[in-house]
């Protein structure tokens, strides 16, 4: 049983007797029992030294870094200890291939859209008009098999995103203006939470490709070339509708958040401190959240179907079981 | 399983053996008072911490008892003074 | 190319597993299950383990009296163990080392199993190596084994997702 842990202060995290101690500036102290840590999200100031990253590399645990415009900054990424270079190859085929590539490609696309309509057919059905939507990105959808270029696909994948978002109105019982998507900066909330919560989502799929064994920088939907992880970025197109997309839509439409919530930077809104360890405690319970898996028959959380989908990929890598993106079956 | 671990540690005889049975415990699990540590353990980290900590504890002389329940929501759990969350993974 | 003796133990108790592992898609430590396994294993046996190993191909858990120990937490999978035990011993004859007994202890049951490796025995092995050589050069790992012991097996999410 282990827990992310998100650190807030400002201090310092450090070794203390074989486990972590962070010691926060107002004099407080507190020790996390390093057995119990998956992961570690910092937002705060903190100082660290060696001596921790030696602790936290035995225990291979990730830590994400972000600023204090809650952007995501960098990951410590502990030694692999999980190689094999035969996948590394075969990841690397998928990659120069073209027609391996697309074929990837192409499922992670179609495994958002899935996703995607499964999400405003939800709500279609719970009185909200998007009839319209739903047949559009079906339409687009069957565009996806005639592609034979990346950058289309990827041109499908964003028709797609921008057909969506533009429902979000219908879907928030909220009246709040978002037309589109706006990333630097996020101009109003909706925005800023879809970018929080992306990259958060990011920064889980990045801890799940750590434990295994497959390279986070090879990728097929998107260009390995991105500055990041971009295989996290593949797998996030498929998850987003799940963990990201309804988890703001129910915060909207349970309440749970509002414009008092959010303070306003020079161009941007940055969700408030004791907001934003709310909202997070609600994101991390929705990662708890547990199903029971229909082809394993065993009880799962939302965390761990982003590490099936890794071995999915697996599978697919080295020619075993073509690659079926995960679809929302409840 | 969700679990409370309480010990006594004779100090009569000098000895490191609180010392580390305290760090031990540590690592598994939260601090909450005085010799007591609380928190949520897979069966494997609960055998580990047992495993680890009898090396260092006397039969004759310490005392050291866990109480144990499948899961957090059947210990109820109530603070008499001010309420304080020590094992929130929000720091 | 180099088998070692956890490559015997795998390949008579599932090929698929044996074929990933050299892969090195490596499982271990993720099931619940296996871990627990291995805590009470290194708990259970610490004063009498004294591993000895051959080269980087077996680590025989201790040798005494012209014997080599192997313990086993349960008699469950003894099959794989016997035949495990077996190549150590025949990896010790192939170093000179001749009258070395095998014998696998099963604490937990109060069992105790004695290994011989004769005639018959090293040509068990022989075509066991072949095999292992011959699986290992699959471009595809072998299929899922779809038995009672997939459920508490580490690559249990992997094989049947």
């Amino acid at each position: 049983m282990q827990n992310s842990y998100y650190l807030f202060s400002n201090g310092e995290l450090k070794r203390k007797d074989n486990t972590l101690r962070l010691s926060t500036e107002d004099g407080t102290i507190s020790d996390i029992p390093i057995e119990k840590v998956y992961d570690i999200y910092v937002f705060g100031e903190l100082n660290i030294n060696t001596a921790l990253l030696n602790l936290l590399s035995k225990y291979k645990i990730a830590v994400h870094f972000f600023n204090y415009y809650e952007h995501y900054i960098g990951t410590y990424y502990p030694k692999e200890s999980n190689l094999s270079g035969a996948l590394l190859v075969n990841q690397i085929q998928h990659y120069e291939i073209l027609n391996k590539r697309l074929k990837l490609a192409k499922l992670f696309v179609s495994g958002s859209a899935d996703n995607i309509l499964r999400n405003l057919k939800y709500y279609n059905t719970r009185g909200k008009e998007l009839d319209n939507s739903i047949q559009e990105i079906s339409e687009l959808m069957t565009q996806l098999s005639y592609m034979d270029s990346i950058s289309s696909v990827m041109g499908i994948e964003g028709n797609i995103r921008k057909n969506y978002y533009e429902q979000w109105q219908i879907i928030i019982n909220k009246d709040i203006e978002f037309e589109k998507r706006v990333k630097r900066p996020p101009d109003n909330m909706i925005n800023s939470l879809i970018s929080l919560f992306n990259s958060l989502l990011y920064n889980k799929i990045i801890t799940e490709i750590y434990k295994t064994q497959l390279t986070p920088t090879i990728s097929y939907l998107h260009e390995p070339f991105v500055k990041r992880f971009s295989l996290a970025l593949d797998i996030s197109e498929v998850f987003k509708p799940l963990i990201v997309d309804r988890f703001i839509f129910s915060l909207f439409n349970k309440n749970m958040i509002d414009e008092s919530d959010f303070e306003k930077q020079t161009n941007s809104l940055k969700l408030k401190e004791s907001s934003f360890k709310r909202i997070l405690k609600l994101f991390d319970d929705r990662l708890k959240t547990t199903i029971t898996h229909r082809t394993l028959n065993r009880i799962v959380s939302y965390r761990y179907l982003i590490r099936l989908e890794l071995y999915k990929l697996i599978k697919h890598l080295i020619g075993e079981k073509e690659y079926d993106p995960f679809k929302i079956w409840w | 399983m969700y679990i409370i671990l309480v010990y006594d540690i004779n100090t009569e005889q000098k000895s490191n053996v609180a010392n580390r049975v305290f760090k031990i415990c540590k690592k598994y699990l939260v601090h909450i008072q005085n010799s007591v540590f609380e928190g949520e353990l897979n069966e494997s980290q609960f055998i580990n911490l047992k495993n680890e900590i009898k090396k260092y504890l006397r039969k004759d002389l310490d005392s050291c008892i866990v109480f144990y329940s499948r899961n957090e929501k059947w210990l109820n759990k109530e603070f008499i003074t001010e309420p304080k969350d020590d094992t929130s993974c929000f720091l | 190319m180099k088998i070692t003796g956890l490559m015997v133990n795998y390949y008579c108790l599932c090929q698929r597993k044996l074929w990933l592992c050299f892969h090195k898609i490596n499982m271990e430590n993720e099931s619940e299950l296996v871990n627990i396994g291995k805590v009470i294993d290194e708990s259970t046996y610490e004063d009498e383990k004294h591993n000895f190993f051959i080269e980087d191909l077996a680590n025989i858990d201790y040798l005494k009296n012209n014997t080599v120990y192997e313990i086993k937490k349960s008699d469950k999978m003894l099959e794989s163990a016997i035949m495990q035990v077996k190549y150590y011993l025949y990896l010790l004859k192939e170093r000179g080392l001749k009258n070395i007994k095998g014998k696998i202890n099963v604490p937990l049951s109060k069992k105790s199993i004695d290994v011989f490796l004769d005639d018959e025995g090293i040509q068990e092995i022989e075509k066991c190596l072949a095999e292992i050589e011959k699986i290992l050069n699959y471009k595809l790992p072998p299929q899922t084994l779809e038995s009672k012991i997939c459920k508490s097996c580490a690559y249990y999410e992997l094989c049947f997702i």
